[in-house]
C-alpha cells in the first residue's frame, strides 16, 4: 500500500465549461512527482453523475471532450505514481435526475438530500433495491474493462437509508416483510447493502482477483469487522479535523482499526473547512501535524484535493501538502511494520451495540469520544475494542458509560480478571440487562439519580482534581449503590432540586445539598474499579478540565501501575509508544497542537491549526521492555542521553514542534 | 476603584431552605482577605425577587432568618474589604408573579422568559413603563438607608424588551404614540429606558452624592458613551470567556472602553462554563490567564463567583481565586496609571450605528459581530497595537484609521476623516465602507461598480505583497466584495468569480463551485495616497469562516495601509497577544505578552466551551518596540530579573527568556 496518497476530488456540475481544458499530462505526473505523492486518487464517476471518459452505460460530462481518466492514468504512472479509481454509489445526481424513481424514499414519503450549505443544494440518496445497482455495477464494470490497469476501486458513499420506493415495497412484499414496520425496513435494508456490497465486489473480481477495494463511508463501523474483512483489501479512515471529525475521531478510529490487520491510512483534507472548498487552503503546519498523527498510529497517509474544472494543477495546494509529504516520506522507516503498545483496551460502545450497515454510520459515540479524549488528553496507550478482540493482552479493560453486560461478556471478563486483568466500569457500565451488578464490584446497584440534569460528585482525596475538594457538578445523574465489602471511591451529593420549570435556581443548576446523599460515588474491589457517574459522557458534554482529571485519576487508580509513558507535556499533547516488528526498537511518537476555535460553516464550529509552537526540554519516562542501549531523536539522529531504572528509562526531549519521533532501541 | 474585587451571586431559589444557615461572618471575611481579595459585591435582591434583609418592600427569603446582608457587609468591612451592593432591574421572578400585569409582553403578545419557553425554567422579563420601577426604586431607597455604609450599588440587567403590557398601551396612547407601530413601540422605550436609569440613579443620589453606582447589562454598547458618563460612575466589563462572550469580547470591549474618563475593570468568573454553575471550576492558571489579559487592556479584576445558600465559604473556589488573585496582587504596581500606546484606531461598527438602549446589548443586532468581532481578532492575532474608538474620538495621534466592512460614514464623519488625512493621517476601508449612494465618499482611486452577485462568496488574489504565505491562487472568501474600477490608484489583486454562485439550480460539489479561470476585472482594492481600500469585507470574512488565509491577508492589508514599522512586533506564536502601556508617573512603558490556547471542550445549551486547560511555557519570545525616549533598562516585572536590550533608531529590541500565560515587561525611560 502506498504512502503518501492524494485522494482527488473532482465533483463537477454539467454547467460549468470547458473540463480538462488546461490538463497538461506532464505537468500534471510532475506536480505530484514533486510534492512527494506516490498515489493519486482519479475520477471515472462523481457526485453529478458525470463520468470522466467515454462510456456506454453512463453519461461523460458534457462539457468533456476526450478521456480525461485514461490521461490521468498514465500521467501518473509515466511518474511511478498509483492512480487509483474513484466512482460514487449511492449520491449520482444524473440518475436521481433521469431515473426519479431510483431515489430513497424516506419512510415519511420525502425525498431525501444531504445538507451542506444550503437548503436544495445536497446530493439526493439512491436506493440499492431499485435497477440503479445493475447500472452502477455496469459503470463498475466498464472501468475494470476500460482501465484495468488502475491501481484500485474507491467505491464512495456505500450506505444506504431505509427505503420505500416502490422497488423496494415490492421486494420486501416479496419477502413477506411489512414495508409499513419499522424493524422490516431496517432489516430489509441492511439486506439490501449487503446484496449492493456483494454484487459490486463481484463487478471487480469477475476482472481482476486482486485489485484493491475500498468501500467509503465516512467512518469505519466499529463492531463489523467481518464486513471489512470479507469486502475491504484496505481500510481508508476518511477524517477530517476541521470538517466535522474533529481531531478525536481519527485516534479513535485507528486505534480501532488497527488490530483487524488490514493495511490502513488516515484521510484529511489539505482545505481549510471541508471537501468542495475549492480555494480553501490549510497552513502546511497544520497538514504536518495531521499527517503526524497518522505515523503516530501506524497509518499511511492521504490528503484530500479537489482538482480545478479545467483540470490544471494548483500551486497553492502544492505547497501545502509537498512540505508534508516530503517530511513523511523522511520519517516513513521507523514506521512501517511497526505495532501499538498499549496498556489499555477500551471496549467501544459502537462496537458493543452495533446494529449492522443499515442507514448513516453515526460518526461520533458520545461515550467512545470522551473516553478517547481522557485517554488522549491523559496520555494513556490504548487500543480500541470489539467484542472479537483479546482483552487478555491488556493490563486494564474499560467499559464506558453504557454498556450492558451480556451473560457472555460477563464470563469473558470474569476470566480475564481471574488472570490479572483488571477493569474500569462506570455509569451504567457493568449492569446486566435486568438490572444489578453483572460482576461481584463489591457494591449493589439502586437504582439511577432521579437529577436527569446531574448531580454531584466528591471523589476521594487521591481522585480529586486540582484544587476541587468539594462536590463537582457533572451535568448527568449518577447510578446510585450501596457498598457491600468494596472500598468507597467517594460522596455523591444531590442538588437541592432538579431543574424544572416548576423548581429551578439560578442560571444553570441547584446547588448541592450540604450533606452526601449517602450513596458511593463508586467502589473498588479486586481487580474492578466501578465510577457511578458516565464520566467520560460528562466529559464530552460539559468539557470541564475537573472531569477530566478525574476521570483520568481513577483510570490511573485501576491500573494500579505507573503509565507506560510519563511526560511533562502540556494537555494539547499526545504520545503513543510502537515497536519495531522489524528491528525491535520501540518508537516514540510525541504530538503537540493546539486548534483554536474560529469560524462557523455549516453552523459547525471550525478549529484550524493556525501554527504549531515550539516546547522546549520535555521529560519522558517510558516503560522499557529490555535493557534500553540507546536513545535517539529520528530521523535527526541525534542520541539523548538517558537513565535506566526499575524497569523504565527517562530521558529528555529538547525541543518538540508538533510531532518528534524518539527511537528505543533494545540491547540484543 | 478597588482591584481585586468579587462578584458573589447569590440568585437562589425560594425553594431552598436553611440560607445563611452555615454562614460565619469571621470565616466568610477571612476567607476573602486569604485569598486577596479586596472588595466581594453581596445581594440585596436576587433574580428570584427574594431579599437578603428584612425589607418592606420587597420579602426576604423564606429560607432565611436573619440580615445575611448586613452580616456579609460588617464581615466584610471588619477585614477592610468593600462591599458594594446588588440588586436586579428587569428579572426578578418574585414580582413577576405576584405582579403579571408588570411583565413585559412582547408585541407579538407572550410573556417571554430569558433564553426558554414562557413557561420554562428562565427568568421572566419586567417592563419598566409599569409600576415594577416604582417597587424597584423603593427598594433601592430602602438599601440606601438601611445600608449607608455599602461601597457601591449593582444594578443587574438593565434592559428592555419591546413591551406593550397594558400599561405601556396605556402610556403610549396618551402621549400620542401608536403601539402597534414598530417604529412607537422602540421610541416609547428608549424613553422608558431612560426614565429607568435617571429614577433609579435618583434614588441613590438622594441618599449619597457619591456612592459608586454601576448598572449592568452583560455589553458595553459602544457609540453610547453620553450614556455612560451620564449614569455611570465606573464600569464593569462582564464577560465570561467559557460563557459565550468568548476571549474576544473582553479585550475588544477593553480597548474602547480604556478610552473613556472612567475607571473599569474585567469580569470574569471562576465557574467552567457560567454563572450559576454552582460546584463549577477553572484551573487557577486559566485565571491567571484572565487576570493578565486585563492588566494588558488597563482594567481593574473581579471574577464572578456563587455563594453556597447555606452561606458557607467553598475552599475550593477560594483555592481557584487565591492564586490569581495573589498574582495580580504582586503585579499593581505596573498596572495602575497607564494609558495605551497605539498606532492603529479601529472604528468599531456597533459604536458608528449608534445603538439606541432597547433590547440585549449584543444581543440584538448581529450585524456588527462580523466587522468588529473579525476585526478585533485580526488585530489580536496579528499583534497589533489599537484602540477601538466610536464617532465622537479624538482621531489624532494615530496612524491608521480603520473603517471594517460596513461602516455607513455621515457628513460628519466625512469631514472627520477628510481633516485627518489631510494632516497626515491613513484609513483602511474593507466593503462598503466608505460608500454612499453608489459611489466612495473618499477619493481612492477607483470607482464603485456595485456588489457581486455571487452571494455566497467570490475569489480573492491580492497582488504578490497581501497575499497569504504559500496562497498564490484565488482564495474563496464565504462573502461577496464589492465591484470597483481603478482610476487613479493603485490595484490591490483581483477578484475571480465562482463559474456560479451556489443554487439549488445551479450548484456544484460539496461547498462551493470552483474559480473561474480567469479573474473577472474588477480590481481587489485600491490604494491611493492616504487611503487603501479592500473589496471584499474581509473582516466579516475572517469572523464568519476563520480561514488562516484570510487573516493573513487581513493582516498584510492592515501593515500596508499603515505604511510604516508597527509600534510594536514580536516572535509570539498565534495565540500570543501583546499590549504596550505608558505609566507617565514611573516614566516607564509596560509591554504585556499574553499567551493561551483555549480548547474546544464540551457543549453546553449550545454553546461551544472553550476551558484554558493549562499554560505553556515559550522560550525566548523577541520583542521589538518604538521608544518614546532614551531607554536605560528592560526587566521584566515584578521578577526584576534585567534583560539585555538593544537600541536602534527610535527602538529597542530585547528577548524574553520565557513565557508563561502572561509576562510583564518594564522599558525604563531616563
Amino acid at each position: 500500500m502506498r504512502f503518501r496518497q492524494i485522494h482527488l476530488d473532482f465533483h463537477t456540475s454539467d454547467l460549468i465549461p470547458g473540463i480538462g481544458s488546461e490538463f497538461d499530462p506532464q505537468a500534471f505526473g510532475q506536480a505530484f512527482k514533486d510534492a512527494h505523492v506516490d498515489s493519486v486518487t482519479v475520477f471515472s464517476k462523481c457526485h453529478h453523475g458525470v463520468s470522466y471518459h467515454p462510456t456506454k452505460v453512463g453519461k461523460m460530462h458534457p462539457h468533456l471532450s476526450f478521456d480525461l481518466l485514461r490521461a490521468q492514468i498514465d500521467a501518473l504512472h509515466a511518474h511511478d505514481i498509483n492512480a487509483v479509481i474513484y466512482l460514487t454509489a449511492t449520491w449520482d445526481e444524473l440518475a436521481a435526475a433521469d431515473h426519479p424513481e431510483w431515489r430513497t424514499v424516506s419512510p415519511d414519503l420525502t425525498l431525501p438530500r444531504s445538507q451542506h450549505s444550503a437548503p436544495h443544494t445536497g446530493w439526493a440518496m439512491l436506493d440499492y433495491a431499485t435497477p440503479y445497482l445493475d447500472y452502477l455495477c455496469a459503470q463498475t464494470e466498464e472501468v475494470m474493462q476500460r482501465y484495468p490497469d488502475g491501481d484500485g476501486i474507491f467505491m464512495d458513499i456505500s450506505f444506504q437509508l431505509p427505503s420505500v420506493s416502490v422497488p423496494a415495497q415490492r421486494k420486501m412484499t416479496a419477502l413477506g416483510l411489512d414495508w409499513t414496520d419499522p424493524a422490516h425496513r431496517d432489516q430489509f435494508t441492511g439486506m439490501s447493502v449487503q446484496n449492493y456490497f456483494e454484487r459490486v465486489t463481484a463487478a471487480v473480481r469477475k476482472y481482476d482477483a486482486h485489485m484493491p477495494l475500498f468501500f467509503n463511508s465516512g467512518h469505519i463501523r466499529r463492531g463489523l469487522r467481518d464486513h471489512y474483512l470479507q469486502f475491504y483489501t484496505h481500510l481508508e479512515m476518511e477524517s477530517l479535523p476541521t470538517a466535522g471529525w474533529g481531531y478525536d475521531h481519527f485516534p479513535l478510529s485507528a486505534r480501532y482499526v488497527e488490530q483487524m490487520g488490514l493495511p490502513y491510512l488516515g484521510m484529511t483534507g489539505k482545505f481549510h473547512w471541508l471537501w468542495g472548498e475549492v480555494g480553501g487552503y490549510k497552513k502546511p503546519d497544520a497538514l504536518l501535524y495531521e499527517c503526524g498523527a497518522m505515523l503516530a498510529h501506524g497509518a499511511r497517509c492521504s490528503i484530500g484535493d479537489h482538482l480545478h474544472p479545467t483540470g490544471k494543477i494548483d500551486a497553492s495546494t502544492m505547497a501545502v501538502i509537498a512540505p508534508a509529504y516530503k517530511w513523511v516520506q523522511d520519517r516513513e522507516p521507523w514506521c512501517i511494520d511497526t505495532r501499538n503498545l498499549a496498556e489499555i483496551g477500551l471496549l467501544s460502545v459502537e462496537a458493543v451495540t452495533q446494529t449492522g450497515l443499515a442507514g448513516r454510520a453515526e460518526r461520533k459515540v458520545i461515550a467512545d469520544e470522551g473516553a478517547v479524549r481522557v485517554l488522549l488528553e491523559g496520555q494513556f496507550t490504548f487500543d480500541v475494542l470489539d467484542l472479537q478482540s483479546d482483552f487478555a493482552a491488556y493490563r486494564l479493560l474499560i467499559l464506558p458509560d453504557v454498556i450492558t453486560i451480556t451473560d457472555v461478556l460477563r464470563d469473558r471478563i470474569n476470566t480475564y480478571v481471574a488472570q490479572g486483568g483488571r477493569v474500569l466500569l462506570t455509569g451504567k457500565s457493568g449492569l446486566a440487562a435486568q438490572g444489578g451488578f453483572a460482576f461481584d464490584i463489591g457494591a449493589d446497584w439502586q437504582g439511577t439519580s432521579a437529577m436527569a440534569g446531574g448531580d454531584y460528585l466528591l471523589p476521594i482525596p487521591i481522585l480529586r482534581a486540582d484544587p476541587v475538594h468539594g462536590p463537582l457538578f457533572m451535568y448527568l445523574p449518577s447510578e446510585q449503590i450501596s457498598l457491600t465489602d468494596g472500598i468507597s471511591l467517594g460522596d455523591i451529593f444531590d442538588p437541592y432540586f432538579d431543574r424544572t420549570p416548576a423548581h429551578f435556581s439560578g442560571h444553570v443548576n441547584a446547588p448541592s445539598q450540604p450533606d452526601p446523599t449517602g450513596f458511593a460515588a463508586g467502589v473498588q474491589k479486586g481487580g474492578f474499579t466501578y465510577l457511578a457517574h458516565p464520566i467520560f459522557s460528562c466529559y464530552y458534554t460539559a468539557g470541564a478540565v475537573a472531569m477530566l482529571e478525574i476521570a483520568e485519576n481513577t483510570i490511573t487508580s485501576a491500573l494500579a501501575q505507573p503509565k507506560m509513558i510519563q511526560t511533562t507535556l502540556p494537555r494539547a499533547a499526545r504520545a503513543t509508544l510502537r515497536y519495531s516488528t522489524k528491528t525491535g526498537a520501540d518508537i516514540l511518537h510525541l504530538l503537540h497542537a493546539t486548534p483554536a476555535l474560529r469560524g462557523t460553516l455549516g453552523n459547525q464550529p471550525i478549529q484550524p491549526i493556525q501554527d504549531l509552537v515550539s516546547l522546549r526540554d520535555c521529560q519522558i519516562s517510558i516503560q522499557a521492555r529490555d535493557t534500553v542501549t540507546s536513545i535517539h531523536l529520528v530521523p535527526e539522529n541525534q542520541s539523548l542521553a538517558f537513565s535506566q531504572t526499575k524497569g523504565r528509562v527517562s530521558f529528555a526531549v529538547p525541543a518538540l514542534r508538533g510531532h518528534q519521533m524518539v527511537a528505543i532501541d533494545y540491547g540484543a | 476603584m478597588r482591584f481585586r474585587q468579587i462578584h458573589l451571586d447569590f440568585h437562589t431559589s425560594g425553594r431552598i431552605p436553611g440560607i445563611g444557615s452555615r454562614f460565619d461572618a469571621k470565616a466568610f471575611g477571612q476567607a476573602f482577605k486569604a485569598a486577596h481579595v479586596d472588595s466581594v459585591t453581596v445581594f440585596s435582591k436576587c433574580h428570584h425577587g427574594l431579599s437578603y434583609h428584612p425589607t418592606d418592600v420587597g420579602q426576604m427569603h423564606p429560607g432565611l432568618e436573619f440580615d445575611l446582608l448586613r452580616a456579609q457587609i460588617d464581615a466584610l468591612h471588619a477585614v477592610g474589604i468593600n462591599a458594594p451592593v446588588y440588586t436586579t432591574a428587569t428579572w426578578d421572578e418574585l414580582a413577576a408573579f405576584n405582579h403579571p400585569e408588570w411583565r413585559t409582553v412582547s408585541p407579538e403578545g407572550g410573556s417571554p422568559r430569558f433564553l426558554t419557553t414562557p413557561n420554562g425554567a428562565g427568568w421572566a422579563f419586567l417592563d419598566y413603563s409599569t409600576p415594577y420601577v416604582d417597587y424597584l426604586c423603593a427598594q433601592v431607597d430602602e438599601i440606601m438607608r438601611r445600608y449607608p455604609d455599602g461601597d457601591g450599588i449593582f444594578v443587574d440587567i438593565c434592559f428592555q424588551l419591546p413591551s406593550v403590557s397594558t400599561y405601556a398601551q396605556t402610556r403610549m396612547e396618551a402621549l400620542g404614540m401608536d403601539w402597534t407601530d414598530a417604529d412607537h413601540r422602540h421610541r416609547f422605550m428608549e424613553q422608558m429606558v431612560e426614565e429607568f436609569f435617571e429614577r433609579v440613579q435618583g434614588a441613590v443620589r438622594k441618599h449619597d452624592p457619591k456612592m459608586p453606582l454601576y448598572f449592568n447589562s452583560g455589553h458595553i454598547r459602544r457609540g453610547t458613551r453620553n450614556h455612560y458618563l451620564q449614569h455611570y460612575t465606573h464600569l464593569e466589563v462582564e464577560s465570561l470567556p467559557t460563557a459565550g462572550w468568548g476571549y474576544d469580547h473582553f479585550p475588544l470591549s477593553a480597548r474602547y472602553v480604556d478610552k473613556l474618563p472612567l475607571p473599569f475593570l474585567g469580569m470574569t468568573g471562576k465557574f467552567h462554563y457560567h454563572w450559576g454553575e454552582v460546584g463549577g471550576y477553572k484551573k487557577p492558571d486559566a485565571l491567571i490567564y484572565e487576570c493578565g489579559a486585563m492588566l494588558a487592556h488597563g482594567a481593574r479584576c473581579s471574577i464572578g463567583d456563587h455563594l453556597h445558600p447555606t452561606g458557607r465559604i467553598d475552599d475550593s473556589t477560594m483555592a481557584v481565586i487565591a492564586p490569581a488573585y495573589a498574582w495580580v496582587e504582586a503585579r499593581e504596581p505596573w498596572a495602575v496609571d497607564t494609558v495605551n500606546r497605539a498606532d492603529i484606531a479601529f472604528l468599531s461598527a456597533e459604536a458608528a450605528s449608534r445603538p439606541s438602549l432597547v433590547g440585549i446589548p449584543g444581543q440584538m443586532d448581529n450585524r456588527h459581530d462580523g466587522p468588529d468581532h473579525g476585526g478585533v481578532r485580526v488585530l489580536l492575532e496579528g499583534q497589533f497595537a489599537f484602540d477601538v474608538v466610536d464617532l465622537d474620538s479624538d482621531l489624532t495621534g494615530y496612524k491608521l484609521v480603520i473603517l471594517p466592512d460596513l461602516i455607513a460614514v455621515d457628513d460628519t464623519l466625512k469631514a472627520r476623516i477628510d481633516t485627518y488625512v489631510a494632516t497626515g493621517g491613513r484609513v483602511l476601508l474593507t466593503g462598503t465602507s466608505g460608500l454612499r449612494d453608489g459611489r466612495f465618499l473618499f477619493d481612492v482611486g477607483a470607482d464603485w461598480q456595485g456588489t457581486s452577485a455571487m452571494a455566497g462568496g467570490d475569489y480573492l488574489l491580492p497582488t504578490g505583497p497581501l497575499r497569504a504565505d504559500g496562497v498564490n491562487d484565488p482564495l474563496f472568501m464565504y462573502l461577496p466584495s464589492e465591484q470597483i474600477k481603478l482610476t487613479t490608484g493603485t490595484s490591490l489583486g483581483e477578484v475571480f468569480d465562482p463559474y456560479f454562485d451556489r443554487t439549488p439550480a445551479h450548484f456544484s460539489g460539496h461547498v462551493n463551485a470552483a474559480s473561474q479561470p480567469a479573474p473577472n476585472g474588477f480590481a481587489a482594492g485600491v490604494s491611493h495616497g492616504g487611503f487603501t481600500y479592500l473589496a471584499h469585507p474581509i473582516f466579516s470574512c475572517y469572523h464568519r469562516a476563520g480561514a488562516v488565509a484570510m487573516l493573513e491577508i487581513a493582516e498584510q492589508v492592515i501593515r500596508l495601509a499603515l505604511g510604516q514599522d508597527r509600534l510594536i512586533t514580536t516572535t509570539l506564536p498565534r495565540a500570543g497577544r501583546v499590549t504596550l502601556r505608558h505609566q507617565p508617573a514611573h516614566k516607564r512603558d509596560i509591554v504585556h505578552l499574553l499567551h493561551a490556547t483555549p480548547a474546544l471542550r464540551g457543549n453546553l445549551r449550545g454553546s461551544n466551551i472553550q476551558p484554558i486547560q493549562d499554560l505553556i511555557t515559550l522560550a525566548d519570545i523577541g520583542v521589538d518596540l518604538a521608544v518614546t525616549g532614551t531607554v536605560t533598562g528592560v526587566r521584566m516585572v515584578p521578577e526584576g530579573r534585567i534583560l539585555p536590550h538593544e537600541a536602534t533608531a527610535g527602538r529597542v529590541q530585547f528577548t524574553v527568556p520565557s513565557v508563561r500565560g502572561h509576562q510583564m515587561v518594564e522599558v525604563i525611560y531616563s
